[in-house]
């Protein structure tokens, strides 16, 4: 009796751990599949994000409006001969600047000001399909020679090289779906990238960037231009980038 | 269901009782019942290692088939990062480039008058979202298309761009799709990608 009770409990024992040595390897596995698909749903929103400030919309507003004053729904930009308050729909792009027909192009984004915002953070979770969200944890700038841009009184500046540094954070979720007020559901996995681009200021319509040649003037006075015609700012290469991951 | 057995001691000892067990030692049954369980469980052991075995293979597949996406996303950024304007309609070779390579921001575009009017015409008309239709970057979609998806320097990987979904900065929104057979049948594997070729940050 005790040499069946022994055989039959070695044997339940093999079983066990050769059982949970296979499951949590498929575990580890499966998990790692889930952290990748995390990973590139932040590289993708950090993509998303970047070009939403590119957008011809938006390219005035980091070097026009200090980062406080996006959302804040009076504040001027002097434009085509006229005052334009920020807010989502308007039009600070200057006619001699536009390029193509479309009047949506030009008009700014809610999401471009959503990004501003860290009192208190909007931080709207965008759906990538896939099971695959993200949403940006910040912006913040800084100067050439890295010190802070103020986020209430200064903006990137017009004949030098500034930075803009971008939080994202990718999830993964099968089940229920995040959203902005539950970012975190059950199961969820989370993947947050960090990356720097350069903001270089160029006179709009225009290809190329004066700072790459030296110059120090305003970015418009450096080609002749005057008037209407305004900077803008393009959120150019990378120049850091740091990844860290959060599990859920 | 086991059945009791009336044993008869071999000791002359008349008393008999019911018993599935023997007094001392092994009875006749036990070890056919210790062999039959031995049996199931070996049986089991081998079933269960063997779906084990088949469920890692399966997640190695797949964890192989999205490498490999990665990989073709590696070799799109790169193609996307080499693509410039050297040569008028745009190129992914660097040899207009005068030596300069375009990673660095200086060359993304000749110098030559002509050819950085043609570059900014290029990049101002308006391609209604198609990519085919794009002039500033219909060259680098023709050659993703025609050179990398489903070609061995992307593992055969299908690289799909399905729209430029950004018109106004040339943002390509792309599909990496890998089939693989497997042990549970043919699956695909897709993956959806936003890439913009930093030439196109210097279109106006």
């Amino acid at each position: 009796m005790f040499v069946i009770l022994m055989l039959m409990l070695t044997v339940l024992t093999t079983i066990v751990s050769l059982n949970t040595r296979t499951t949590a390897g498929m575990f580890i596995s499966s998990w790692q599949g889930k952290l990748r698909l995390a990973r590139d749903a932040a590289e993708n929103g950090l993509v998303i994000s970047a070009s939403e400030l590119n957008k011809p919309s938006n390219r005035m507003l980091l070097g026009s409006v200090p980062l406080d004053k996006w959302r804040t729904n009076d504040y001027n930009v002097y434009t085509d001969w006229n005052n334009v308050t920020v807010r989502a729909g308007q039009v600070i792009y200057p006619s001699p600047c536009r390029f193509l027909p479309n009047w949506d192009v030009y008009q700014i984004t809610q999401e471009a000001l959503n990004m501003s915002s860290i009192n208190p953070p909007v931080r709207t979770v965008y759906d990538s399909d896939n099971g695959q969200y993200y949403r940006v944890l910040g912006i913040k700038l800084t100067k050439a020679d890295r010190s802070p841009v103020s986020r209430s009184t200064e903006t990137a500046a017009q004949n030098a090289v500034s930075y803009l540094t971008i939080t994202v954070e990718g999830i993964y979720s099968l089940g229920t779906a995040p959203t902005t007020a539950n970012p975190n559901p059950t199961n969820s996995v989370h993947y947050t990238v960090q990356q720097e681009y350069q903001l270089v200021p160029r006179c709009c319509r225009q290809i190329a960037y004066p700072v790459d040649t030296g110059s120090t003037a305003n970015a418009c006075a450096a080609v002749n231009l005057y008037g209407a015609y305004k900077p803008e700012w393009i959120a150019r290469s990378t120049s850091q980038a740091g990844l860290f991951k959060t599990n859920q | 269901m086991l059945s009791p057995i009336r044993r008869i001691s071999l000791k002359g000892n008349k008393a008999s009782r019911l018993s599935c067990f023997a007094d001392i030692g092994f009875s006749l049954l036990e070890p056919v019942v210790a062999g039959v369980l031995m049996a199931v469980f070996f049986t089991q052991i081998v079933s269960l290692f063997n779906s084990n075995m088949k469920a890692v293979a399966f997640a190695n597949q797949i964890d192989q088939a999205d490498r490999d996406i990665h990989l073709a996303l590696d070799v799109v950024r790169e193609t996307a990062a080499k693509y410039n304007w050297c040569k008028d309609g745009g190129t992914v070779e660097l040899s207009d480039c005068g030596g300069r390579r375009p990673y660095d921001g200086a060359s993304f575009y000749s110098n030559n008058n002509n050819l950085s009017q043609n570059f900014k015409n290029a990049c101002e008309k308006d391609s209604e979202t198609k990519a085919e239709k794009d002039d500033a970057t219909k060259n680098l979609y023709f050659y993703i298309r025609d050179n990398l998806s489903e070609k061995p320097a992307v593992n055969n990987v299908k690289i799909t761009v399905l729209q430029m979904d950004s018109k106004e900065i040339h943002r390509f929104k792309m599909k990496f799709e890998k089939t693989i057979a497997t042990t549970y049948g043919t699956r695909t594997l897709s993956r959806g990608f936003y890439l913009i070729p930093p030439v196109a940050l210097w279109c106006p």
